[in-house]
């Protein structure tokens, strides 16, 4: 695992803008084609076994929830508790996720923390680096790519074809407009249809007792990119859960996307080589360094590191929520001046491929401010 | 072996294509390549090697996507909205989502 430079071509901001990518330059240079990340293929198989057998784990873990009713270990309100139960006992399917690892290349990756219901970077995972590739080594190396071809795919498993689905997002938001905007379309290639609408669009029709769209049509199926803590408590959060709606992400990922999650792993999967310790409680971590995280946040959102002294390492700025998790400090690999973080995608049960996100040395914590890298491995 | 391996020995060295969609398919020459129907210059062979290049990309016809929302438009916003119904007449009320955003202290996005 080493990080590759190259020289970046002068139009590649014309090429990404032309397969849907048009938020590469925020923030910061979000995007960049002057560096890689190299891989072996046994190092890509460490990733994927990781993500498979975590993903296994998880859904062990959300058994061991609801069979034993302890979701406010998660901070999961009681009003959702019955609905994530049904939506379990249903197994609904669940469409896609991303895992966080720290991954040094030898050592087993390391599960920062699932990223299960509103994952994003999905079309530089997807599309964007996929032609990077192209563009920069078009010969004798690939990718973990497959995210694209097992969306098509389970879009195709979860819904009759012509199912129509309505795709939602924060419409404020470019990067949220275009990952709906790209997911909608692996639906219609996998034969559904689509319909896009910004989340403050969707309607309430008291009368008929459902959601509908702009058109006044129904909503039966809808794909939410966003999150169902908030979802919940809005003024239409009290009739979410109407029978004749079904959402995507289901009720159950909000147990993984809560970062309660964890100690839940760590308590089920002692010492497993791909967890890190985590508990409800700093005073385990009495004379080592750890991590203290909020059970909701995004993008390392009010995440702190702690030395063994209780000094902080280093700190988030952004959103300042009160921790509510402890994971034991594992820094990101330092490799070649640069921290990467691995981010694996799990698309239906499948392990699909990896989007990196790096920092520059001294900064540990990764946020909306890390860049996107693409990443290859040699054939 | 496990799923993943077996889909990154499809990919690199079976030249089955990796799913139904025409999108994108990688062939490991470029005479698997059109001996599955496309033509020459479809077959970008990036290395120039006389079609021994090991990864060959196939982009579709206008784009990578599907093409129903694609090629994307600076200002997007998704499909034509019908005009919206004034509040009592259809019985529709809306805004009922999408106030958690406005908190959001970052302007990147609600995703993770």
């Amino acid at each position: 695992m080493r990080r590759v430079t190259f020289a970046e071509k002068h139009d590649w901001r014309d090429k990404m803008r032309s397969v849907g990518f048009d938020y590469h330059g925020f923030p910061n240079d979000y995007w960049t084609e002057n560096a890689a990340w190299e891989f072996t293929g046994d190092q890509i198989e460490q990733v994927a076994a990781a993500t498979d057998e975590i993903w296994s784990m998880c859904k062990k873990a959300v058994d061991h929830i609801v069979s034993n009713k302890i979701m406010d270990r998660l901070g999961i309100p009681p009003v959702l508790w019955q609905h994530i139960s049904e939506s379990w006992e249903k197994q609904e399917p669940s469409l896609y996720g991303r895992f966080d690892f720290r991954y040094d290349g030898v050592n087993p990756p390391k599960l920062y923390e699932f990223n299960a219901d509103t994952p994003v970077s999905l079309i530089e995972s997807a599309v964007a680096q996929w032609n990077w590739l192209g563009e920069y080594i078009p010969e004798g190396a690939t990718q973990f790519c497959l995210v694209h071809e097992n969306l098509i795919r389970r879009w195709s498993e979860i819904l009759p074809p012509s199912s129509l689905v309505h795709l939602t997002f924060h419409g404020d938001s470019n990067e949220d407009m275009c990952t709906a905007r790209y997911l909608a379309d692996t639906a219609v290639q996998a034969g559904l249809k689509t319909i896009l609408i910004d989340i403050k669009d969707i309607g309430w029709n008291a009368t008929a007792s459902e959601f509908r769209d702009l058109n006044e049509q129904k909503i039966t199926t809808c794909f939410k990119l966003y999150p169902w803590h908030w979802l919940t408590n809005e003024a239409f959060g009290e009739h979410i859960f109407q029978p004749n709606v079904r959402w995507l992400e289901p009720p159950w990922k909000i147990l993984l996307n809560s970062k309660g999650i964890l100690p839940v792993l760590w308590e089920l999967f002692p010492d497993h080589p791909n967890l890190l310790a985590a508990y409800t409680g700093a005073h385990k971590f009495e004379g080592r360094p750890y991590a203290a995280k909020p059970m909701f946040s995004w993008g390392g959102d009010s995440v702190t590191l702690y030395r063994n002294d209780g000094s902080v390492i280093e700190k988030s700025e952004a959103d300042k929520k009160a921790a509510a998790i402890y994971q034991d400090y594992c820094p990101l690999p330092l490799i070649d001046g640069y921290r990467p973080m691995i981010g694996s995608w799990l698309v239906g049960d499948v392990a699909s491929g990896i989007g990196i996100r790096e920092n520059k040395g001294d900064n540990l914590i990764t946020t909306y401010l890390s860049r996107f890298i693409s990443h290859f491995y040699r054939i | 072996m496990n799923r993943r391996s077996t889909a990154v020995v499809i990919l690199l060295t079976s030249a089955v294509a990796l799913s139904a969609c025409d999108n994108k398919k990688r062939y490991a020459t470029v005479q698997q390549c059109i001996a599955a129907g496309h033509q020459m210059e479809e077959c970008r062979d990036g290395g120039q090697t006389g079609g021994h290049s090991s990864v060959i990309f196939i982009p579709r016809a206008g784009g990578y996507f599907g093409n129903t929302y694609y090629p994307p438009v600076a200002g997007y916003v998704g499909p034509p909205a019908a005009v919206s119904e004034p509040s009592g007449v259809s019985g529709t009320a809306r805004g009922g989502f999408g106030s958690g955003g406005a908190a959001h202290p970052s302007a990147v996005g609600v995703g993770e």
